[in-house]
């Protein structure tokens, strides 16, 4: 048998070879091949033969990518002249088409933003590698605080270990009063260590980083809060008085002013505090009774630095054995310390709740864009029937196929860039709508670096490549012949498309269902009786915490006073407000003489005689707390407790710590929600003020009308007393509605994902409708040509998605159900999931989708058929 | 000078192409260059020095005849044209030029030694 040279690369050559090179190319292997195969033998030819071939792949030889070079600035040039016709021809159809797209473009834009923002947290901190927050984790019996650890801990195993850990940082917060001249602020503070901004390297605008925090007096401050202050954001050297809670005003100087720190980062927005002022320890015996730092009951937020190349888990194990060794058996047995690094804190937390929120966006948003990229083929193919004479004469001009397809996928990136401007215009317009349903800051657009831009220019050029490649290749590879003569041979619907839309159905109809549950459960909510009156209650929750004789007396002198301004009605001086931290804590209560075994652990709150009239409390049984300016140990309990401890108005009860008295139960009160409806009734007691030691809040029933000048008025009385003390006050309802505030943001975010997906599945629909009547056509003209009416070839094109739709119903409504299910019994206080939740949904999106659907169909219907019969 | 610009590669293969006459194409260059000159030519590296060549004016191509042994492929052969006369004679008038301006001691290798001394 006569050898040949090996045909894959013979093949090969031909594919890339310039065709009016290959002939004489082709003839000079052959001979070069046949002359080694007699010199050398078959295999060392072949060897040869592909080795030659390899080496012909170079500039020169390799055929130009593009053949026809003429012209080639006015042929770009004449497609887009193209597009802009074929788009102003059809304006409904391009006006679907970029909606279609624009949709999944912005869901992708808002989810990568926000992806973004929130894996920049946490990474500027200095070293943020080496950072980590301590945690102790209890052993079973001991329940407390889990980011509380001794505050001896840090500093000790800073003394005794420096080669391992280089820093700590301890801190406490608080909300405290500043003053500057007759400015007044309530603001969040975190009370720490000096190493604050050496170790985690917050920016400092003005002063000195490392000497800051160091001397008694002083403060560092945000730049928000210098400009709410000082107007300026240069207020090193200024002074602010700081009215503490337990020795009076204190003079503080400004030491340094830093830039606003990041939102949600886990040292100064931890548990989301958002503290904007920072203090040293010094001024820690000014807000809390006996803090020794070197007492290991005491505890804090603690944080410690490793040294480069530590492993965290030594340092686990020295603080471990470091607690044990040190601390009193007590704290040192309750747990053990573990590390959590900041790096990945924020992501990690919950339960990686974060991260794992992320991921489901991510996936979300891709699933969106898929669908938008299917419906995009969909209606281009659809209306691609149009195109075929103009892609004929094209062809027979000399265009070739990669010509055609060129032209097309110019049209898509065309379409693509507008969706593109479109979505991007959608984004900037919404971003503070976005900003509160994701409780983050989007970057406005005019923000964005240049490359994120280039990004962004990158995936729109992507998108339209993806999204136009199967309808260009399409179309380009009909016959120019066939083409002119309209015969238009569309291949069958496959199962996947037809599947793409059952699933867009199915995710409409759950997500439309999800949102009437989440409406529905939120308006119960809202509506629910909870025992006690809310509106036109005003609640000042910044009353100086003086817990002298003196600082009660200034508070029933506050309350005297602003009761007389105008417009306001009765007011009551307590620990906390129903549903606005109302207890104090947890306390054991049991009846006075029983063991305490016997029991209940009660809510505890305090308040004055007139709570129950200001918030609206139902009495059951006896009478409410009576008027004192001294202990009177009197309780009254709501019905909860006192079925859970058997009591009943005259009895004697022992509440824990406590001790030095019983307490006699006056009353007995209905019960009332303290807390949100997530949870069920909590069995509480009320004790008087000066029994418990301390107060919190003013609360005040004000008049509606006029409400403007009965502030006014309240803040000149509040000023007669508390001169230096903010003004700060909420009203009920307002904390009412921040209970909801999770449920609210599901609910927005449902209502918006609902919107997506009815643009995606009117896309979808015409798409689907467009590309029946363009399939079926002639068939329809034939059909009235016979006599069919426009009602019948109506039914003819409907049966195809009206499949497509009860599928979907049929899947849908289970999985809505499984959800609503779920979702609902995490609350103690629920809708019952009735069908009409179902039913509304579904009849809205199938009208939805039948108008929609009818008026395109209409048209393929109502056309003359020997339009239809001559097309195109 | 920039006129007449030849690669080394380029003027290797012009003047096997004058040497052929008549006889030039892919297989007979390629055979010729590596019986001359002892060094291998890949069919690649030919192929574009010849288009280039061509491309530049100087040297002209018409097909011939096929055989067997070429599976039927025409050849092509490759003339050199006036043009690429004058250019091969010009690359050589340069080089002998530049031959002729090195000083005759630089042959004299004694010399070169003493110096180093």
């Amino acid at each position: 048998m006569k050898p040949s040279p090996p045909a894959i690369f013979l093949r090969f050559l031909r594919w890339f070879c310039d065709p009016s090179l290959l002939p004489s190319i082709e003839g000079d292997l052959f001979e070069l091949y046949y002359q080694r195969c007699n010199g050398r033998g078959s295999l060392r030819a072949n060897v040869l033969f592909a080795i030659d071939v390899l080496l012909l792949l170079r500039p020169g030889i390799i055929k130009p990518l593009l053949r026809n070079r003429v012209a080639h600035k006015s042929i770009a040039l004449n497609y887009i002249k193209t597009t802009a016709r074929v788009m102003r021809k059809s304006k409904l159809h391009t006006a679907i088409t970029l909606l279609g797209l624009s949709v999944g473009i912005f869901a992708s834009l808002v989810v990568a933003s926000f992806t973004l923002s929130e894996l920049q947290i946490n990474q500027h901190l200095k070293d943020v590698e080496r950072l980590f927050i301590v945690k102790s984790n209890y052993k079973p019996g001991y329940q407390n605080f889990e980011w509380f650890v001794p505050a001896p801990l840090a500093q000790r195993a800073v003394e005794l270990y420096p080669a391992t850990f280089e820093g700590y940082y301890r801190l406490l917060d608080r909300n405290v009063n500043l003053s500057h001249g007759d400015k007044h602020l309530r603001i969040q503070s975190v009370i720490g260590d000096s190493t604050l901004l050496t170790l985690f390297g917050f920016e400092v605008l003005r002063g000195d980083a490392a000497t800051a925090l160091i001397e008694p007096g002083s403060i560092v401050i945000s730049e928000k809060c210098a400009l709410q202050l000082f107007g300026k954001a240069d207020a090193v050297g200024e002074s602010i008085t700081l009215a503490t809670e337990r020795n009076g005003p204190r003079e503080l100087e400004v030491k340094a002013v830093v830039s606003d720190p990041q939102k949600k980062n886990t040292v100064t927005d931890f548990m989301n505090m958002d503290a904007q002022v920072f203090l040293n320890f010094h001024i820690a015996n000014d807000y809390f009774q006996d803090l020794g730092l070197h007492n290991w009951e005491v505890g804090t937020i603690t944080y410690l630095k490793l040294h480069p190349g530590v492993a965290a888990h030594d340092a686990i194990q020295r603080l471990n054995a470091l607690l044990r060794n040190e601390a009193p058996a007590a704290i040192g047995e309750s747990r053990d310390i573990s590390l959590h690094g900041l790096k990945n804190f924020y992501l990690n937390d919950n339960n990686a709740s974060v991260e794992r929120l992320l991921i489901t966006l991510a996936v979300t948003a891709v699933f969106i864009l898929l669908l938008s990229i299917t419906n995009f083929i969909n209606i281009t193919i659809a209306g691609s029937m149009t195109r075929l004479k103009e892609m004929g004469v094209r062809k027979v001009i000399g265009s070739s196929r990669g010509d055609i397809i060129l032209q097309l996928l110019t049209e898509s990136v065309i379409v693509s860039f507008a969706s593109g401007v479109l979505a991007i215009s959608a984004y900037h317009l919404l971003i503070p709508f976005l900003s509160a349903m994701f409780n983050t800051t989007f970057a406005v657009v005019s923000d964005w670096p240049l490359a994120t831009w280039a990004y962004y220019t990158l995936a729109l050029i992507t998108l339209g490549v993806v999204a136009g490649a199967l309808p260009a290749v399409r179309l380009a590879s009909l016959r120019p012949l066939d083409n002119i003569k309209g015969s238009f041979a569309v291949a069958h619907r496959s199962i996947l498309s037809r599947t793409i839309l059952v699933v867009q159905f199915s995710v409409t109809t759950f997500v439309l269902i999800a949102a009437v549950v989440l409406t529905e459960q939120l308006n119960f909510f809202v509506s629910a009786d909870v025992g006690f009156e809310r509106a036109g209650v005003l609640i000042i929750d910044a009353v100086p915490r003086e817990f002298s004789a003196i600082g009660f007396q200034k508070a029933e002198t506050a309350k005297e006073q602003l009761r007389n301004a105008a417009g306001t009605g009765n007011g009551t001086l307590s620990w906390g407000a129903p549903q606005y931290n109302f207890k104090a804590f947890d306390a054991r209560v049991q009846v006075s003489g029983q063991p305490e075994a016997e029991g209940a652990m009660l809510s505890v709150g305090s308040a004055d005689h007139d709570y129950a009239d200001v918030f609206g409390l139902t009495l059951a049984a006896g009478r409410f707390l009576k008027e004192t300016v001294a202990s009177t140990y009197e309780i009254v309990l709501n019905q909860k407790a006192a079925q859970m401890l058997g009591v009943s108005v005259g009895d004697r009860v022992t509440v824990q710590g406590f001790e030095e008295s019983a307490f006699s139960v006056v009353g007995i009160l209905q019960d009332f929600h303290i807390e949100s409806l997530h949870v069920p009734v909590k069995p509480l007691c009320i004790m008087n003020n000066y029994d418990f030691g301390a107060y919190r809040f003013l609360s005040f029933k004000v008049a509606q009308e006029d409400l403007h000048s009965t502030l006014r008025q309240l803040e000149q009385q509040w000023r007669k007393v508390y001169p230096l003390e903010p003004f700060e006050f909420q009203f009920a309802d307002q904390r009412f509605a921040a209970l909801y505030q999770t449920e609210l943001q599901m609910k927005q975010s449902a209502a918006f994902a609902a919107a997506l997906m009815l643009m995606i599945v009117l896309t979808g629909i015409i798409g689907l409708v467009g590309y029946t009547s363009a399939r079926r056509c002639k068939e329809i003209g034939i059909r009235k040509v016979m006599g069919a009416s426009p009602l019948q070839v109506l039914t003819l094109i409907s049966t195809e998605y009206v499949r497509v739709i009860f599928l979907a119903f049929l899947i849908a409504p289970a999985l809505a159900y499984y959800f609503a299910h779920t979702w609902l019994s995490q609350f103690a206080y629920r809708i019952t999931i009735s069908w009409w939740m179902f039913l509304l949904p579904m009849f809205l999106l199938l009208t939805f989708t039948v108008i929609v659907a009818s008026a395109k169909a209409l048209k393929a219907a109502l056309v003359n058929p020997v339009n239809a019969l001559r097309l195109p | 000078m920039r006129k007449y610009q030849l690669g080394e590669f380029e003027e290797v293969v012009m003047l096997t192409t004058a040497i052929l006459h008549e006889q030039a194409y892919g297989v007979s260059i390629k055979n010729e260059i590596e019986r001359r000159l002892a060094r291998s030519v890949s069919v690649g590296a030919l192929q574009t020095a010849l288009k280039r060549l061509e491309e530049k004016g100087y040297l002209k191509s018409h097909e011939g005849e096929t055989t067997p042994e070429r599976a039927g492929r025409p050849k092509k052969y490759f003339r050199i044209t006036a043009l690429g006369k004058r250019a091969i004679e010009h690359t050589k008038a340069t080089r002998d030029e530049l031959f002729q301006a090195i000083p005759k001691v630089v042959w004299n290798t004694r010399c070169q030694q003493v110096t180093a001394l």
